[in-house]
């Protein structure tokens, strides 16, 4: 459960840049399609705003994976607006 | 955080009112110096009773409430002096200045009754009242708010690091405990918020999988199958997941008994030989033990051999000697006596002729047995006349209790006795002997046991024998457990593998066997979320790797002044994270292999870099907190502590030290570079053997300046 605020910028900095690196670790590997996939507005990065809000705000467990998926279906809905 | 005052009235040996007994304490290196038992513990004691209201009992080793150690509180002095029916008072006052300039007044008083009988009943509990300055006075703060404003002072988390005596310092930082430090981070970090990431988006890729997969289901052409295959993958992702937390178990079991195994490993030859030794030294022992059993009872004879041997007569030869000569002269003496006797004796029975014919016959002047003349002053008138003689001589028989028997048996005796007395002196000799020869071999067995002794690795200080076998049995069992995780962690990477590969079959034969309509969104949230694990788990990572290397980075600048002044130092700390997350703390040279054989005080001066890094993470604590402690030093050669008193004086914004160093002033030379706030020494009326109970006990202390 998250129990304690934390800053989201902080939450959301250490996210991403985990993500960055691990990203160049592994940049050879990924396909176009994944690329796209997790660009800026991509869901990929929608979700782990959402995380990074649950966090700051304090959000229990379930309130959190819900922004999350709400994140995901808002980014897939522009993709396929997109299309 | 600066602990301005500490001010004390009649709180255990400091009887007195609050001028007396007043200590102001500034930024730096506060110390309090006093002799061991002069009372200086006590003022740490004070700093703890009133935030806390405990005391540590260093006899038991543990804290104790008011309610259990009650008017002992109270100076002996002050309760002596109290008048029966009257009240007397502990009370200890601290002030304390935040780094916001509020400053807190915390006082704590304990109250108990003299009773007629001159015992004293107290309070279960005592009073805490805590104020607050406002500009000109003081206002006192309701109860409700204790809690916060002391956990303002010293915050509960923090608190064991902040406070602590010499004696703790092994326990509050213990190395061979792998979470020790793990938990400090903790301490130290939102860490925890990152595990709750890491559940979340668990939960939340095992949702979306799953919805996902039933989305497939309900769009399949081949329902059945689809459902079979369903619940196949949820049973099959069950136990991926079961497998992988049993490896992740393992994991940690392994890296624990590996540890383990390796702290034993430098002690393992060691343990071998002094296994080979004890033995032998066993039989030694056993040998002495039986020889000295021997050598106990032949001298616990020697005063049974005075009487039963009569070896006592050894020392009677004069007076033998001198029954022996009067025996002879006796028994001479009787025989010639019998010899004068027998020439006297005549024919005739001493009763014939019977005295009064005798005496007719000496009066008539004539013998009546021959006839025969016998005038007074003639011969013969004298030999009747002896016959009456020869009557009286028979009266005086010698022998009639003769006596000479029972002498001469006692002189047979001393005859045998005499002859005995050879026997007796070769008997104590031969026993002599016996005794030294068994000296002699309990003194060579000895001698044998001290030089296996002398072999034992680790030196005949570390006489407990069996530590060798229980070293080899602990490194054995820590060997076999981690050959058992290892073989389990093995059997988890294979199962995981076959069920990895299980799962991502009968995925795609579920997306093989599915129909158009599955929503993009839960296929792309299924990857995201799977994809979002990973980072959380990264994140972790990353920052727990921060932590360390900030607190790694910290402790060595602690360290480097701790050590500056010491040659005997060498390498640095380094915090080694291992893969279930938890960090082990060793001391490696430049070239990073780890250092082995650190003395005492060498790993006591990490544990303090190590506390202390954690006290003064600044980024991190809003306030630069106080360190108070009591003996710090206690367990560190000179030369150590030295470096610790200046890493304090250089990295703590105020410290406050309860020591015995500095003593005088030559020692207090050492501290003329450093950082230094108020000083104060400590000095009690009666040495610390004769403090108990003293009802004249009366502990000053003297500001000195450096």
């Amino acid at each position: 459960m998250i129990s304690k605020k934390i800053d989201r910028k902080e939450v959301l900095a250490v996210l991403l840049d985990a993500e960055i690196s691990r990203r160049e670790l592994s940049s050879n590997n990924l396909s176009s399609d994944a690329i796209q996939f997790s660009s800026k507005d991509g869901p990929f990065f929608q979700a782990l705003k959402g995380l990074a809000i649950a966090m700051s705000e304090g959000d229990g467990e379930r309130a959190a994976r819900k922004r999350v998926n709400q994140k995901i279906e808002d980014s897939v809905k522009g993709m396929s607006d997109d299309c | 955080m600066i602990v301005e005052g500490l001010q004390l009235k009649n709180f255990q040996c400091y009887a007195g009112e609050i001028e007396e007994n007043t200590f102001r304490f500034t930024r730096g290196l506060n110390l309090i110096i006093g002799e061991n038992g002069s009372g200086k513990s006590k003022i740490w004691d004070a700093f703890y009773w009133v935030l806390y209201d405990e005391i540590f009992q260093s006899d038991q080793r543990e804290f104790v409430r008011t309610s259990v150690y009650k008017e002992q509180l109270i100076a002996d002095k002050a309760k002596y002096e109290c008048d029966r029916g009257e009240s007397v008072d502990a009370k200890v006052i601290l002030t304390a200045r935040t780094s916001t300039n509020k400053v807190y007044k915390v006082t704590r008083v304990y109250k108990a009754t003299k009773m007629e009988d001159g015992s004293f009943v107290g309070s279960d509990r005592s009073n805490l009242i805590i104020e607050e300055k406002k500009s000109t006075r003081w206002e006192t703060l309701t109860p409700d708010r204790h809690e916060s404003i002391i956990d303002t002072i010293i915050p509960s988390h923090l608190r064991k690091y902040m406070w602590f005596q010499g004696e703790h310092i092994n326990q509050l930082m213990d190395l061979r405990d792998k979470s020790a430090l793990s938990n400090v981070i903790e301490l130290l970090s939102d860490i925890k918020t990152y595990n709750s990431l890491i559940e979340i988006t668990k939960n939340g890729s095992r949702d979306a999988t799953r919805a996902l997969q039933s989305a497939r289901r309900s769009s399949s052409q081949d329902s059945s199958k689809a459902s079979d295959l369903d619940r196949s993958l949820i049973v099959n992702n069950d136990l991926l997941a079961r497998r992988v937390t049993q490896q992740d178990k393992s994991k940690q079991e392994r890296q624990t008994a590996e540890g383990l195994r390796d702290d034993l490993l430098i002690q393992v030859d060691t343990a071998r030989e002094r296994r080979g030794l004890a033995g032998e030294l066993k039989q030694v022992e056993g040998e002495i033990s039986s020889l000295s059993r021997d050598f106990d009872l032949k001298i616990e004879a020697i005063s049974k051999n005075l009487i039963t041997r009569q070896w006592v007569l050894m020392h009677c030869e004069s007076s033998l000697k001198k029954f022996e000569d009067r025996y002879s002269e006796f028994d001479r003496r009787c025989h010639d006596y019998k010899k004068s006797f027998d020439n006297d004796v005549s024919p005739l029975p001493v009763d014939i002729p019977r005295p009064v014919d005798i005496r007719q016959m000496l009066s008539a002047e004539v013998c009546m047995v021959c006839g025969r003349d016998a005038k007074q002053g003639t011969s013969e008138h004298h030999h009747i006349a002896e016959l009456l003689n020869r009557i009286d001589k028979a009266k005086e028989e010698p022998f009639l209790n003769d006596t000479q028997p029972y002498l001469s048996g006692l002189y047979r005796t001393t005859l045998e006795h005499a002859i005995k007395r050879k026997e007796i002196r070769s008997d104590i000799s031969s026993e002599y002997e016996a005794i030294s020869d068994l000296r002699a071999k309990i003194d060579r067995k000895n001698q044998d046991k001290k030089s296996l002794l002398n072999q034992l690795p680790g030196g005949v200080d570390q006489q407990d024998l069996s530590s060798g076998e229980s070293i080899l049995n602990q490194f054995n069992m820590h060997d076999r457990r981690a050959q058992d995780a290892e073989r389990e962690i093995r059997e988890c990477e294979e199962a995981i593998k076959n069920l990895r590969a299980l799962i991502a079959k009968e995925g795609e034969e579920l997306a093989g066997i599915a129909g158009a309509g599955i929503p993009l969104e839960k296929i792309v949230a299924a990857e995201v979320w799977e994809k979002l694990l990973d980072v959380a788990e990264d994140a972790r990572r990353r920052v727990f790797q921060g932590i360390v290397d900030d607190l790694e980075l910290r402790a060595n600048e602690i360290f480097s002044d701790m050590t500056a002044r010491t040659n005997s130092i060498t390498g640095r700390l380094r915090l080694e994270v291992t893969a279930a997350n938890t960090c082990i703390p060793k001391i490696v040279d430049s070239a990073g292999n780890t250092l082995a054989g650190s003395n005492d005080s060498n790993i006591i001066l990490i544990k303090l870099a190590l506390i202390m890094a954690v006290l003064t993470a600044k980024q991190k604590w809003s306030e630069n907190y106080a360190l108070i402690a009591d003996a710090p030093t206690s367990k560190m050669a000179e030369n150590y502590s030295d470096g610790f008193y200046a890493a304090l004086s250089a990295n703590f914004e105020q410290s406050i030290v309860v020591t015995y160093d500095f003593l005088d002033d030559e020692g207090r030379q050492r501290l003329k570079d450093l950082h230094i706030g108020e000083v104060y020494l400590i000095k009690s009326s009666h040495g610390s053997e004769e403090r108990e109970s003293r009802h004249d006990l009366k502990v000053t202390r003297e500001r000195v300046t450096l």
